[in-house]
């Protein structure tokens, strides 16, 4: 019995040879085993012998059945044996319910595992019934907030069941506890692409994230957000919200060191470079305005706010140069 | 102070302890990577291309030509699945092999694995295989019969997830086999620009959150494809930003997560392949890395003091590779193979031309 292996596990793992007398389990290959061989355990032989022969025989049964979850036990990221499974699920015409039940308990174990995530989706699937879906991935996101095949399988239930409505009190609840947990905000985006992004919606989020940055001037997810909901206003046609300007400047013209973070520096250089572009041959005294506390903000980021990008800036600083070459 | 990282004693050191766990990894395995079980050929291109990007290939356990026959015996070919199937090509393991004679059918649930094909490939050009005993045409007739409606492309006929990730692999088959009129490449580029966030950087699916590897895998994808044009100067400008922004002293894969020393991986490729490596610290990438080089196993891991693992410990060694630390073998920071090992598919295409 190896350290990975609890008793109550063993137990549940280990084959009864006298269930499977009939039929001669079949070794792996050792011939080219040479290469990258695996330590694997007696047991493990044991139970992926008779895999192969349940395999090489098509057998449909239960004890081919109780195999795969002995098998899937071992070894969680077999995706054949995941397959199998599922054939013997449907060919048996198993509980499905006491499938979803099962595989909630295997994810507890190996919530970072595709394979896992993957059958639940199917069993999901053949069930047509996402009821317990949301509650099960908010359960393993109190484990891991980020945990990223928790969220993917989260949207496609969202989706797949037009299930939308607890959606951004999840969400906002999340942010409240973390507002650095980018894996939420992300979701809050999803959401609203999906749902309402009108006119009001969008400005109430803009809102959202103004109090955020008052918390924190220095939180990269909310301004990649902020950047994403200016960028859908003025996709919409709503044109770009004034407000963020003023939220910008206001935040800029702060003396207090902490008042500046690097993300908002460079979201306002970029801000800068389309409208230096836009009014590049209408407006010469804006542009030179504009080039003049580009050059600045990009110093600032270049010598003080984000030296270990410094390069990238003095780039950024050559760039600005080479287009409004007359306004230096 | 001096910094230890860049004295040669002790990089003579680090390297050779390298080699013992690269070579350790073609030997023999402990039980708790059961998990890598069914990708044991993931773990040999790793072991043969991280000793070649060392430059100690002639430190490989066993014969090159070994290791290319155990590689060619994970091949399901034409005469055992047919060729519409989406089975032909590499397995991981011989876990579910279940006859030794070679061109009798193995069993319906036997399946090659876009990932253990890519990997399969990328071992055989290290070693100097000229891969003539490929069934091109088999290889890439499946790889067609796995790209679904929405351009991406699942990895096995065992309705396997479809994300970024196989499409990468795909790509990286293709260009290998130097053919891409099996798929379809438009709506790949559809796929990998649906993948796009708000954040300017690519996701696994679409929808799902920025990720440094997903990230990498799209960007590689099209750079292959040539089709990193095809993104638009802001899209360009944001992904650029967003990767940059991903370096602390080491990088992360999400934004406000901690440093992952793969990351510097990830996001140093993408960021070669988008040509602005240069504008990232060099010193405190490769001060990161070796942060978490492991003394005693001699590999490589996530985390300071956690333990190495042989994805880590390649991705370290690449990573090193792309910003010139010491004298590593450059590397192809899209197919992730040594210069030398490219070199040798050029010329494998030239003879497939003539």
């Amino acid at each position: 019995m190896s350290d990975s292996e609890s008793s109550d596990d063993y137990d549940s793992i280990a084959i009864d040879k006298n269930e499977w007398s009939d039929l001669n389990p079949i070794n792996q290959d050792h011939e080219t085993n040479e290469i990258c061989r695996i330590a694997y355990t007696e047991n493990f032989n044991d139970v992926f012998g008779y895999f192969r022969a349940v395999l090489k025989a098509n057998e449909i049964s239960e004890r081919a059945f109780d195999l795969t979850y002995k098998a899937v036990k071992l070894n969680p990221a077999n995706y054949t044996v995941w397959f199998y499974r599922r054939i013997l699920l449907k060919e048996l015409g198993k509980d499905l319910n006491h499938e979803l039940k099962l595989v909630t308990q295997i994810i507890d174990q190996n919530p970072k595992n595709y394979q896992v995530w993957q059958h639940r989706r199917n069993v999901v699937e053949l069930l047509q019934d996402p009821s317990k879906e949301l509650e099960f991935t908010e359960k393993i996101l109190q484990q891991d907030s980020k945990n990223y095949h928790a969220w993917q399988y989260r949207q496609w239930v969202n989706k797949n069941f037009a299930l939308w409505d607890q959606e951004l009190d999840f969400v906002s609840s999340l942010i409240t506890v973390d507002y650095k947990n980018n894996s939420a905000w992300n979701h809050r985006f999803f959401c609203l692409i999906n749902t309402d992004h009108s006119e009001s919606v969008l400005n109430r989020e803009v809102d959202y994230c103004f109090e955020k940055l008052n918390l924190n001037i220095n939180n990269e997810s909310v301004w990649n957000y902020l950047r994403g909901l200016v960028d859908l206003m003025v996709k919409e046609g709503f044109g770009y919200p004034e407000k963020v300007c003023q939220f910008c400047n206001l935040k800029l013209e702060s003396k207090k060191e902490d008042e500046l973070s690097p993300f908002l520096i460079s979201f306002k250089i970029d801000y800068n470079w389309t409208r230096a572009i836009e009014k590049k041959n209408s407006d010469a005294n804006a542009v030179k305005e504009i080039v003049q506390q580009s050059i600045l903000y990009l110093n600032l980021l270049a010598q003080k706010y984000d030296t270990i990008r410094a390069n990238y800036w003095k780039y950024l600083l050559s760039k600005w140069k080479q287009e409004f070459d007359q306004y230096f | 102070m001096e910094n230890l990282v860049y004295d040669p004693e002790i990089i003579e050191k680090r390297k050779k302890k390298l080699v013992k766990y690269l070579r350790q990894i073609l030997c023999i395995l402990p039980y708790r990577i059961i998990s890598l079980d069914t990708s044991k050929m993931l773990l040999t291109y790793f072991s043969v291309s991280g000793l070649d990007i060392l430059n100690k290939l002639d430190q490989l356990p066993h014969t090159n030509q070994d290791i290319i026959n155990w590689i060619y015996n994970h091949l399901i070919s034409e005469n055992i699945r047919g060729i519409e199937s989406g089975s032909c090509g590499f397995r991981g393991s011989t876990t579910l092999v279940v006859d030794q004679n070679k061109n009798v059918q193995n069993h319906e649930y036997d399946c090659s694995h876009l990932t253990m094909t890519f990997s399969a490939l990328n071992a055989l050009l290290t070693l100097g295989d000229d891969l003539s005993r490929l069934n091109k045409r088999a290889i890439l007739k499946s790889i067609q019969a796995l790209q679904l409606p929405d351009g991406s492309i699942t990895a096995t006929n065992q309705d396997g997830e479809n994300d970024v990730r196989f499409l990468y692999s795909t790509c990286c088959v293709c260009y290998i086999l130097d053919d891409w009129s099996y798929i379809d490449t438009e709506k790949a580029f559809e796929f990998i620009h649906s993948c796009l966030t708000y954040e300017g950087a690519f996701g696994q699916i679409p929808g799902a959150e920025a990720h440094g590897g997903s990230t990498f895998c799209a960007v590689a994808s099209l750079f292959l494809m040539n089709k990193l044009i095809c993104l638009s100067d802001k899209e360009i400008h944001c992904l650029k930003q967003w990767c940059l922004n991903r370096q602390q002293n080491g990088f992360n894969g999400r934004v406000n997560k901690p440093t992952d020393s793969c990351y510097s991986f990830w996001i140093g490729a993408t960021l070669k392949l988008l040509d602005i490596l240069h504008f990232t610290n060099y010193d405190d990438n490769i001060n990161y890395i070796f942060e978490t080089f492991d003394d005693i196993t001699g590999g490589f891991s996530k985390w300071p003091g956690f333990s190495p693992d042989p994805l880590h410990t390649y991705m370290g060694i690449c990573a090193l590779s792309l910003v010139n630390f010491s004298n590593l073998k450059k590397i192809h920071p899209a197919l992730v193979i040594s210069e030398d090992a490219y070199q040798k598919l050029k010329i494998i295409h030239e003879n497939w031309k003539n």
